[in-house]
């Protein structure tokens, strides 16, 4: 479903050159739960980056379900990010003047969807995902584990292929931690691909497959649940 | 993204910010109001003006004595004559195919007094036809009798505020007056038609020429209005008038034809220019307004940076980012703009119900050229910010644009 080959990327930081990703090669099956970890500065957020086409490669190729994606401009990307590829932020960015409704219902707002195909989608989602109380309340309103899944809810609205999560239980406490990512890995049940970057290493090692990165290499990865410390 | 929900998600954001954003209408609607404003003013003078003129009719000639250069500029409007305008040259020219009708007119202020009562008053010495031009009607009696020029009949008309201040409530008709050294008999109150040409006819005397020569003890006609027969060209007219007047005077051209349209003409250009002028003036606050919009979506721009980046993250192109932020502003001038216009039209029918006599009407260039100048003015100075969040980089933006996490 993803291959990534020879993919560099650096940034200069004062006279210094960092290697954010250093011919990165990787492949990850459709329906794959991936975690990512390593220390700051590693490049695990710029592979994140990389994936959900935030950022461009200086060099190598992306290929994303046999499309090289890699060679898109900036409209076309976008219209990539809308269809197929959902983002989890540890910071949330929720847009704080808009409901829990209309946050969730975003993402088909940009691509025009009319609003009598939006509306039950948007509902049947908050029902699932246990938000029916609160979808009229403003993200201010709302518990950390709340806001996060209502941005999860906006993530995968548009039922995407691809799940990207940046620390999604960074500033939760362990309980909703806990819960956000249990919603996560239940939705990569259905089917959705789910790449986790994390520095907790409890939660990192839930995922399938468990990369640790070092300047901006891959240096490991550990495949199945056979080690797995729940 | 639909345009309804552009909308509905501007709308969120301006109900938000509702101080910024009831700043911005304000300033727009100040400078929509005062192009209205200022130009129903300019226009309402040159209505006012052309007003007053068109009284005269469209086809009056005024001849003056003297000879006076017409061309560029306003026509003289006192002149000394070389030589007189006489009774028989009025007679001539009342000859003349061309012209329909003649009158000639001689002003001057004289004592007018009935029984202890007196007052100074502007006489009017002149004929018949002179009603029949300038449209005057007598409420009681009768008008100037038709009478060859040179009979100094005493007989005089009166307007209806000099009649009240020498009679009072007592019957006028019949009374013998005195104006100046002379005796005249009453034979007609005139219609109130108020003010025309400056002058107040209601307060006027009007006698007949003969009699105002001997009053003021002058030869020579102060002006003389001619109107073209109808089916001559005024051109054709004029010259005639013009040759004739030279052939009597010895060769000599020695009097001015003033035409109302030269008139009206040099009026016209003239507060045309001045309702331009003050409407350009205006409009300059409608471009301050836009330096505001630009400065105010800069800010929003710089504060949004992470909602930019979110939803270039959710999918909008740069396209889309840079209809929002235009569109946001001018949703802004549209409805500052509006509220401009109303503030404007209310000001100008305050102004008219206070006085009516003024008329004013807001120019249709005046109208459409500001809500287009308010709304270009939105879009061009939100361009610049616009256009800056639309190339944001998104993983940038994501983190407010502070670097790479």
């Amino acid at each position: 479903m993803i291959r990534l080959e020879q993919l560099c990327k650096s940034y200069h930081l004062g006279n210094e050159t960092v290697h954010a990703l250093d011919r990165f090669d990787l492949t990850i099956e459709s329906g794959d739960y991936l975690s990512v970890m390593g220390p700051s500065g590693s490049g695990k957020s710029t592979l994140l980056n990389m994936l959900g086409l935030l950022d461009t490669p200086d060099s190598g190729q992306y290929w994303l379900e046999s499309e090289l994606v890699s060679e898109l401009d900036e409209e076309q990307r976008a219209r990539v990010r809308n269809e197929r590829i959902g983002f989890v932020f540890q910071a949330y960015h929720l847009i704080d003047r808009l409901t829990a409704r209309e946050n969730i219902e975003l993402p088909l707002i940009l691509n025009s969807t009319p609003p009598h195909e939006r509306r039950p989608q948007v509902e049947q989602l908050i029902d699932r995902l246990g938000l029916s109380h609160h979808a009229d309340h403003r993200p201010h309103q709302l518990s950390g584990g709340q806001r996060q899944r209502v941005a999860i809810a906006r993530a995968v609205i548009r039922r995407p292929a691809l799940l990207l999560a940046d620390e999604p239980t960074g500033n939760l406490d362990s309980h909703s931690g806990a819960d956000v990512i249990e919603l996560l890995e239940e939705l990569n049940g259905e089917g959705i691909t789910l790449v986790l970057v994390t520095h907790d290493p409890n939660m990192g090692e839930r995922a399938g497959r468990r990369l640790w990165m070092q300047d901006g290499c891959l240096r490991q990865e550990r495949r199945g649940s056979d080690n797995a410390q729940r | 993204m639909r345009s309804a929900d552009l909308i509905r998600f501007n709308a969120r954001l301006l109900v938000r910010q509702w101080f910024r954003t009831l700043m911005i209408l304000l300033a727009t609607a100040v400078g929509v109001a005062a192009v209205l404003l200022l130009t129903g003013l300019g226009e309402g003078a040159r209505r006012f003006v052309l007003e007053e003129f068109s009284l005269l009719g469209q086809d009056t000639l005024i001849m003056l004595p003297g000879r006076k250069e017409t061309t560029g500029g306003l026509p003289p409007l006192t002149g000394e004559g070389t030589r007189d305008i006489t009774l028989e040259d009025v007679q001539a020219l009342s000859r003349l195919n061309s012209v329909d009708l003649v009158a000639p007119l001689i002003v001057g202020n004289a004592q007018v007094q009935f029984d202890v009562r007196n007052r100074e008053a502007v006489i009017l010495g002149t004929s018949h036809q002179f009603f029949e031009m300038r449209e005057l009607s007598v409420q009681q009696g009768q008008l100037l009798p038709l009478i060859p020029l040179q009979v100094p009949a005493a007989v005089c008309l009166l307007g209806p505020v000099i009649k009240q201040a020498l009679f009072g409530g007592k019957k006028a008709l019949g009374a013998w007056i005195r104006i100046g050294d002379r005796r005249f008999r009453v034979i007609g109150i005139l219609e109130d038609r108020g003010q025309s040409l400056g002058m107040d006819i209601s307060d006027q005397v009007i006698i007949p020429v003969a009699s105002a020569q001997q009053v003021f003890n002058v030869q020579g006609m102060f002006r003389v209005f001619l109107t073209v027969t109808p089916g001559h060209t005024q051109t054709r007219a004029e010259s005639r008038i013009i040759d004739l007047m030279q052939e009597r005077h010895g060769g000599e051209r020695d009097v001015t034809l003033v035409t109302q349209d030269a008139l009206l003409g040099a009026f016209d250009d003239i507060l045309q220019l001045l309702t331009l002028a003050v409407g350009a003036i205006a409009a300059i606050s409608l471009v301050v307004a836009g330096i505001l919009i630009m400065n105010i979506t800069l800010i929003s721009v710089s504060q949004r940076t992470a909602e930019i980046g979110l939803l270039k993250a959710l999918g909008a192109s740069a396209g889309e980012i840079r209809t929002l932020f235009l569109s946001e502003a001018l949703m802004l001038s549209l409805m500052g703009a509006l509220m401009g216009v109303l503030v404007g039209y209310a000001l100008l029918w305050t102004g008219h119900t206070l006085w009516p006599q003024f008329p004013v009407t807001v120019p249709l260039w005046a109208l459409a050229g500001s809500l287009i100048l308010a709304l270009s003015v939105a879009t061009l100075f939100a361009w610049l910010p616009a256009g800056r969040a639309a190339r944001m980089a998104p993983v940038e933006a994501l983190h407010g644009g502070a670097g790479h996490a």
